[in-house]
């Protein structure tokens, strides 16, 4: 196939968090809020006059300073977006809304606070803690969370926060969500004609741009990809869900794909799968309470306890394989991570020996290193996957 | 006559006292032990007539708590030695109980028997009690009216249920059984790696999920209440254990706290949980809730507390027999396992406090007078050196005054109104093991510096267990604070219950070279400078 249309502009704009969409949008007058969670809901951050900005630290291949302050013991996101931030790549923001999802995470944002790495005034840190279930009194604790922590200091720093402005909000991620999830439903065919790798730099610039400015860039490219011609006999030898945490690189869905398998659908914290669903107002709810049950209902962190949201971790992705015919499950812990490292056991275990789905885990840092020895295990499960399908099809190979 | 009596024969066998052979260049505690690593000694300690006897004395009630507790069932404990790897670990009471008070002398001693005295008591009870009801073992007449606690669910609010016994989980199998032997844990952890978990999630999970997979939790009650106390690993491992639960019919209910527990949204929520909690078990076992047994209970618990705060306030003086491992791991036992459940405690802290109260008007000076450093000791230590405090008091006079864990929730209970009860319970509750100050925010971590002001030390020893990430991530601003407000401090690294990553001799070693190098002192014993005990218990 040929490139899309944008896909150089789009790598150009996650080369560097203050990207040219980013400082248009500053130059315009909007303030950037940013956040490194989705428990931090991005819609209450769209607002008339500023937008949300996911952190990420592209291309960070050392942590000296994060490693000082956390230890290089810990996990290595948070050290990369401290790293990044005491660089002074994020002096366009206008705060941080952090959420404690989990240790590391809150011990990075309280640095933003502790030793304020970030040269913008005025700037704010808040930290919401986290329900671990989804009954109503998590609910509960998390409205008010949200807006003690994240309305309260949104308003404060002079952005409308009415239910009107909230509901512009709405229109907004869903018309965004809209553009992504019908890109991303070309993945369901049996020849798509959109790479995981492209579908990854789609959903990443939607997370890191201002929506207003992306939108036209991204319904353009839903068009073309409407229009274009896949190459007659796939590349790609097996199809895959990618689940895991923090993978804001899409060279990794890259050399992923290099090693024959199409990632299909995307669930992990960065990916379309949750966050790109439709936000319905139910009859009654403000829409401040419309946003925040749907973030604390379609997320899937591997921290949440409660037996329905464990489930749902595992319904999901078996949902995914069937929706998107997929062949095995790819699921990638990071270093350090405690909730990844227990899921990615779990998960895979429960795939594959009680959901008969062949499942790779890997754990990986932060940055692509040891991109070698990821690539062999990539190629052994397609290997692994193709000899399944043979097997299926009669084709007289053993394993 | 008879203390002349009594001070004779002790200057005859002075030369045998450790203490004194330290002092006079002919040993030190050391000296009885074999040189294999074992950490077996060849005699017990001589600590003069009156100390060994009245210690002996205390030995024989130890064996007497353990020989009642096999004589109520024989059977069942013999066939839980059989069946689970743990219980052979304790074996190695005997042993611990000796580790952690050596070099204890006088009131010091007193105190510390005492407080061992009524922690093997407590501990063997627990014991006979889960084996005899353990259905695995053929169950018995409580096995369907136990709960499991998750162990770090401070199981005050279940008194509220006095038809009813709550046991934590894994209190024997992995937690306090580390305590007694280091090499218990590495074999659960390997379990849990071998199955695929990362080697660097927090051991005491890791060893958690091991026993889950090995499937070496006792076997009893209806219903399980996990939690996320007291951070991310404990809640991950919980979805583990939950699938192992269930196997055994045993229903799986997650009691959360919330994780910043110092706002009012926060105690807010958890006081919610804890409604429902209470309503689960009511719903599970078709009991209703007893607010009166709570509030027993609850009087047991304000009780144990003033006293705490009063001991404090004598913990603050150079005056106080009480401190390091024999003050923080009764206090652990008190706070976490009984929880207000057994009148026994109150009076063992009665008992305490007088002799404390004495100390103080007799301006008694403990470990006599050789304390050079007092120590604050900050963040979760490593379980499989308990007798860490022990040591840096014998070997370098640093007396570890109190211990983060010691701070637990100390806020007194409405004994009156469900409705304040439940509130009172709900903020305590949050303040649990290895988490009052080791997550919620910085300000819980940062607070280090107001506690060793007001216990007056002058030095700070921050547990720096490497898998714990939400302490990694305090590093820098902690010693960048231990400057600016002029403490002597350092890191202690350890791996919380896997002895194999940085073994004693390492602990010991980080402590060595900061007391030499930097603080340019000579120790107290040299034979404890350096010393082989990998092998022991």
């Amino acid at each position: 196939m040929h490139d899309l249309k944008y896909t150089l502009y789009f790598e150009t704009l996650l080369e560097e968090p203050c990207n040219e969409l980013v400082k248009q949008a500053l130059e315009e007058g909007d303030i950037a809020l940013g956040y490194n969670c989705y428990y931090i809901p991005e819609t209450l951050l769209n607002l008339p006059g500023c937008f949300s900005s996911r952190l990420r630290a592209p291309n960070c291949s050392a942590t000296p300073i994060g490693d000082y302050y956390l230890t290089n013991r810990n996990c290595p996101y948070t050290r990369a977006i401290l790293e990044r931030a005491v660089e002074g790549s994020y002096n366009y923001l206008s705060s941080l809304f952090g959420a404690e999802a989990c240790s590391a995470m809150e011990r990075m944002e309280e640095h933003f606070e502790q030793i304020a790495p970030v040269k913008h005034e005025p700037f704010v840190t808040t930290i919401i803690d986290a329900p671990l279930k989804s009954d109503q009194a998590a609910l509960t604790y998390y409205r008010n969370e949200l807006r003690d922590k994240v309305v309260a200091k949104v308003r404060e720093l002079g952005v409308d926060t009415s239910d009107d402005a909230l509901r512009a909000a709405i229109d907004d991620h869903n018309e965004v969500s809209r553009i992504i999830t019908e890109i991303g439903d070309f993945r369901k065919l049996d020849n798509p004609p959109v790479t995981g790798y492209e579908f990854h730099l789609i959903q990443l610039v939607s997370e890191v741009c201002p929506h207003r400015l992306i939108l036209p860039y991204l319904r353009e490219t839903l068009e073309e990809i409407k229009a274009r011609k896949p190459d007659a006999t796939p590349a790609f030898r097996a199809r895959v869900v990618l689940c895991g945490s923090e993978i804001d690189d899409p060279e990794f869905t890259k050399l992923l794909e290099f090693c024959g398998a199409l990632v299909v659908a995307d669930r992990y914290c960065f990916g379309s799968v949750p966050s790109r669903e439709q936000i319905e107002i139910l009859e009654g709810e403000t829409p401040f309470e419309a946003i925040t049950r749907h973030y604390l209902q379609t997320n899937l962190c591997a921290r949440f306890m409660s037996e329905e949201k464990i489930d749902q971790r595992t319904d999901v992705l078996e949902a995914l394989v069937k929706e998107y015919k997929a062949d095995g499950v790819i699921v990638e812990s990071m270093k350090f991570c405690e909730f990844w490292s227990y899921e990615k056991v779990l998960a895979s275990h429960i795939l594959s020996r009680e959901r008969d789905i062949p499942t790779c885990q890997i754990e990986k840092d932060y940055t692509l290193t040891g991109a070698g020895q990821l690539r062999t295990r990539f190629q052994a499960f397609v290997e692994g996957l193709e000899i399944k399908k043979l097997e299926a099809a009669g084709k007289g190979v053993r394993s | 006559m008879k203390k002349e009596i009594i001070s004779f024969i002790d200057q005859k066998l002075q030369k045998y006292d450790p203490v004194w052979m330290a002092e006079n260049g002919a040993g030190g505690q050391r000296t009885r032990y074999r040189d294999d690593g074992s950490g077996i000694a060849r005699y017990r300690e001589w600590r003069g007539v009156e100390d060994t006897f009245q210690d002996y004395v205390s030995w024989l009630k130890n064996v007497g708590y353990m020989g009642a507790m096999v004589a109520k069932d024989p059977v069942k404990i013999m066939k839980g030695i059989w069946e689970y790897r743990w219980m052979g670990s304790f074996l190695g009471s005997f042993a611990f109980v000796d580790r952690i008070f050596e070099g204890y002398r006088g009131r010091e001693l007193d105190i510390a028997n005492i407080h061992g005295n009524a922690i093997v008591r407590i501990l063997t009870l627990r014991i006979g009690l889960i084996l005899h009801n353990d259905a695995r073992l053929g169950g018995g007449e409580m096995t369907d009216k136990m709960i499991g606690l998750d162990e770090t669910i401070p199981p005050l609010f279940t008194a509220g249920f006095p038809t009813l016994n709550a046991e934590p989980m894994q209190t024997m199998p992995e937690f306090v059984v580390c305590d007694v032997d280091q090499h218990l844990d590495p074999y659960y952890i390997d379990v849990a790696e071998s199955y695929g978990l990362a080697p660097d999630v927090c051991s005491r999970c890791s060893a958690e999920t091991g026993v889950a997979i090995d499937d070496a939790f006792p076997v009893f009650g209806k219903l399980v209440l996990s939690t996320n106390q007291p951070c991310n690993a404990s809640e991950a491992t919980s979805m583990f254990q939950r699938r192992r639960f269930h196997q055994k019919g045993i229903e799986d209910y997650p009691f959360v706290f919330a994780m910043q527990h110092n706002t009012k949204n926060g105690n807010d929520y958890s006081k919610e949980e804890l409604r429902q909690a209470i309503q689960k078990i009511e719903e599970v076992y078709g009991v209703k809730y007893d607010w009166d047994a709570l509030f027993k209970a609850a009087k047991n618990m304000n009780h144990q507390n003033r006293i705490e705060l009063e001991k404090w306030e004598i913990f603050a003086t150079p005056y106080s027999p009480l401190s390091g491992i024999s003050e923080s791991l009764y206090k652990l036992v008190e706070w976490a396992l009984v929880n207000g459940h057994d009148a026994y405690f109150n009076e063992v802290d009665d008992k305490v406090i007088e002799i404390l109260r004495q100390a103080v008007r007799d301006q008694y000076l403990p470990y006599k007078g050789k304390t050079r450093h007092r120590a604050f000791l900050w963040g979760p230590s490593a379980m499989y050196y308990t007798d860490f405090p022990t040591w840096t008091q014998n070997c370098w006079g640093i007396n570890i005054v109190l211990n983060m864990d010691s701070t637990m929730g100390h806020n007194m209970i409405n004994t009156e109104d469900p409705e304040q009860a439940l509130t009172d319970l709900a903020l305590f509750s949050e303040k649990g093991v290895m988490r009052h100050h080791a997550v919620g925010g910085w300000d819980n971590v940062n607070a280090v510096w107001e506690w060793a002001k007001r216990l007056n030390c002058d030095m700070v020893i921050c547990n720096d267990n490497v898998a714990c990430k939400g302490m990694n991530g305090v590093h820098a601003l902690l010693e960048e604070q231990a400057e600016a407000f002029g403490f002597h401090f350092l890191f202690l690294p350890h791996d919380l219950e896997d002895c194999r990553t940085i073994p004693r001799a390492e602990i010991r070693k980080a402590v060595n070279d900061y007391m030499s190098i930097v603080m340019g002192e000579e120790p107290l014993d040299p034979t404890l400078v350096d010393f082989d005990d990998a092998e022991a218990w």
